[in-house]
């Protein structure tokens, strides 16, 4: 494929002139940046910039408090809970730092069949899961009608009180006709992660020919998925290929465009994961760009301070210790029992060892006891798709969630889908710790909130099930 | 398809026709015309969107289109009360959202979804449906 011709809204230079020019920071200069962001305005480039060079202990610990607050006051105490399910390894791509790259030997290539496909999804519904995203490696086998019609399994997979209601994707981009596709099937979140916005670097690990080896195309393949009318969209980099913090601006950069491009709305999410080893990838050992779990930490609380009404997503590749650091500096969602082998839920359960995977998992604990650990530290899991199933998408959710009212949605449905899980899926221990949680939250409510919720758990207590504000 | 659309037009045409001393037909026929003037649908919905938050200033009211188990945002009105919209089932996958809704009288309601029905039959008929949901860079 020949490389797309046009200008970029990364300017590398530009980029590289903002973090230099922005060395050793005035503490009154960041905390006017944090007076920004406390009142949920998006920070500009400059500003994150100088947010990046700080290193004064007293500063970044009042940048982790504001990020903390910050994701309070937009979206609660909630932590919405969802779980990969990799769909097929099959990659015409070479990309150097994958495990599922092309020329890798040593992977099994697989993709699921459509009875396989809801075996899985059927472990997933028994494990309390209710919103997934489906993952596909960058092949011709993988095309729009193909995800559309793995959609449809997923959408008509039934347990019991269980099944999925939201599918969010993570696909190669596309064109604007096979988004049409996709956004017919009633999908949630369409993900692209650029990987590394640095151009150089991106053409070093994409190898020339490639598909991917084009660098606008994916860096615009969420601009086609917008113009086809999905108006929930991802953005991602993987930390670890090149500098955090020119990745950080990168995905800041990303969302003024798309903010500036749409009519206000900009990514749905954004997602940071940190590269991780991978079978028979000797290139992560030798990546000199890794992240440390200080830097780590303050990026996370970067972001959320640079976009504060913007969900983030924060993955199992991470250990328990580091997720239970990171997940208060502004995190709103999290994955928990993931597995990320083809077929891989199933095999799990029937007790055979994991698959050769893309990467290596950090956090392989169940969902129950990542549940249980989220409401010791003060967090109400959360399963809700309302926002999805009553219109509040694109423009109307960007409406809620920038002057931070999402929250007056977010945490009744949370409660209300808590619940569920605590009564169909939950262990005794996370039912005891769970149950704690739901009554400290609904002390929290004001009382017309509250009187609604105890409504609709009464309501599920008689068996209903899916209710939601 | 199109005897059934039809059929839908013709029924809610002849409930909006039917004279109401508290809303009259003619409220209804001019807001319907309105509506028919614009290019696309999402039009016609914003019309009748600020239509009903004119008359019922408490109210949001939204529209949404179903596709698979998501109901995507088109355009809406009014501002938001964080309350639970209550929901109504339009035609050909489209849905309407009102909050407050008990601000609205019920026979007003039931003008309002069959005048909604009656729109989306109209400009399914004659190929205007338009891609609904896909972005407008300008709104």
């Amino acid at each position: 494929m020949l490389k797309t011709e046009r200008e970029d809204f990364i300017d590398d230079q530009q980029i590289w002139r903002q973090l230099e020019e922005n060395q050793d920071p005035e503490p009154a200069e960041i905390r006017a940046i944090l007076d920004k962001s406390r009142a949920k305005e998006r920070l500009e480039p400059e500003e994150t910039a100088k947010l990046l060079q700080v290193e004064d202990r007293e500063l970044l610990e009042e940048i982790f408090e504001l990020a903390r607050e910050i994701k309070e006051e937009v979206y609660g105490n909630r932590i919405v809970f969802f779980a990969p399910l990799y769909i097929g390894n099959k990659c015409i791509n070479n990309c150097l730092y994958c495990g599922f790259r092309r020329d890798n030997q040593a992977i099994e290539r697989k993709t699921l069949s459509s009875e396989e496909l809801a075996e899985e999804v059927e472990v997933l519904i028994d494990q309390g899961q209710k919103r997934l995203i489906l993952v596909y490696g960058e092949h011709p086998d993988y095309d729009a009608d193909f995800i559309c019609d793995t959609i449809e399994t997923v959408y008509d997979t039934t347990k019991e009180n269980g099944e999925i209601r939201r599918v969010n994707i993570n696909a190669a981009p596309m064109e604007v006709e096979e988004y049409k596709k996709l956004h017919e099937a009633g999908i949630g979140t369409f993900q692209i992660f650029q990987e590394t916005y640095h151009h150089e670097t991106y053409d070093r690990l994409h190898p020339e020919g490639d598909v991917k080896s084009d660098y606008q195309w994916r860096l615009y393949g969420l601009d086609r998925a917008m113009e086809a009318g999905i108006d929930d969209l991802g953005i991602g980099a993987l930390f670890g290929l090149y500098d955090w913090r020119f990745e950080v601006m990168g995905l800041l950069y990303h969302t003024i465009h798309l903010e500036e491009k749409f009519g206000g709305i900009g990514p749905h999410t954004i997602s940071f994961p940190r590269l991780e080893p991978a079978l028979n990838t000797p290139f992560i050992a030798k990546s000199k760009y890794k992240v440390s779990d200080e830097e780590f930490k303050k990026l996370v609380a970067i972001i959320r301070l640079s976009v504060p009404y913007t969900g983030m997503i924060l993955t199992a590749r991470e250990d328990p210790e580091i997720r239970k650091e990171v997940i208060p500096l502004g995190v709103s969602q999290i994955d928990a029992g993931s597995k990320i082998g083809i077929g891989a839920y199933k095999k799990a359960k029937d007790g055979y060892l994991p698959e050769k995977e893309q990467f290596h998992l950090g956090d392989i604990r169940s969902l129950d006891d990542v549940i249980r650990e989220t409401c010791q530290m003060g967090c109400i899991p959360s399963f809700c798709t309302a926002g999805y199933r009553v219109g509040r998408t694109g423009d109307h959710f960007m409406s809620l969630a920038k002057p931070g009212f999402v929250h007056k949605y977010c945490m009744p449905n949370a409660v209300l889908t808590f619940k569920e899980y605590l009564e169909d899926y939950a262990s005794p221990e996370t039912r005891q710790v769970g149950y704690q949680a739901i009554e400290e939250q609904l002390e929290a409510f004001e009382s017309e909130q509250r009187q609604l919720v105890e409504e609709k758990l009464e309501k599920i207590d008689r068996g209903q099930r899916d209710l939601y504000v | 398809m199109s005897d059934k659309i039809n059929s839908v037009i013709s029924d809610n045409i002849n409930y909006v026709v039917k004279s109401s001393v508290k809303f009259p037909t003619s409220q209804w026929l001019n807001l319907l015309n309105n509506c028919l003037e614009v290019e696309e649908l999402p039009g016609a919905f914003r019309k009748i969107a600020r239509r009903v938050v004119e008359d019922y200033p408490e109210t949001r009211v939204w529209f949404a289109r179903q596709l698979g188990k998501r109901r995507s945002y088109i355009v809406g009105a009014g501002q938001e009360s964080y309350r639970s919209p209550s929901e109504y089932e339009l035609l050909d996958d489209y849905w309407l959202f009102i909050q407050h809704q008990r601000q609205l009288p019920s026979r007003y309601r039931q003008l309002l979804v069959a005048c909604c029905r009656v729109v989306i039959g109209i400009f399914h008929e004659q190929g205007k449906s338009g891609d609904s949901n896909a972005i407008n860079t300008n709104r």
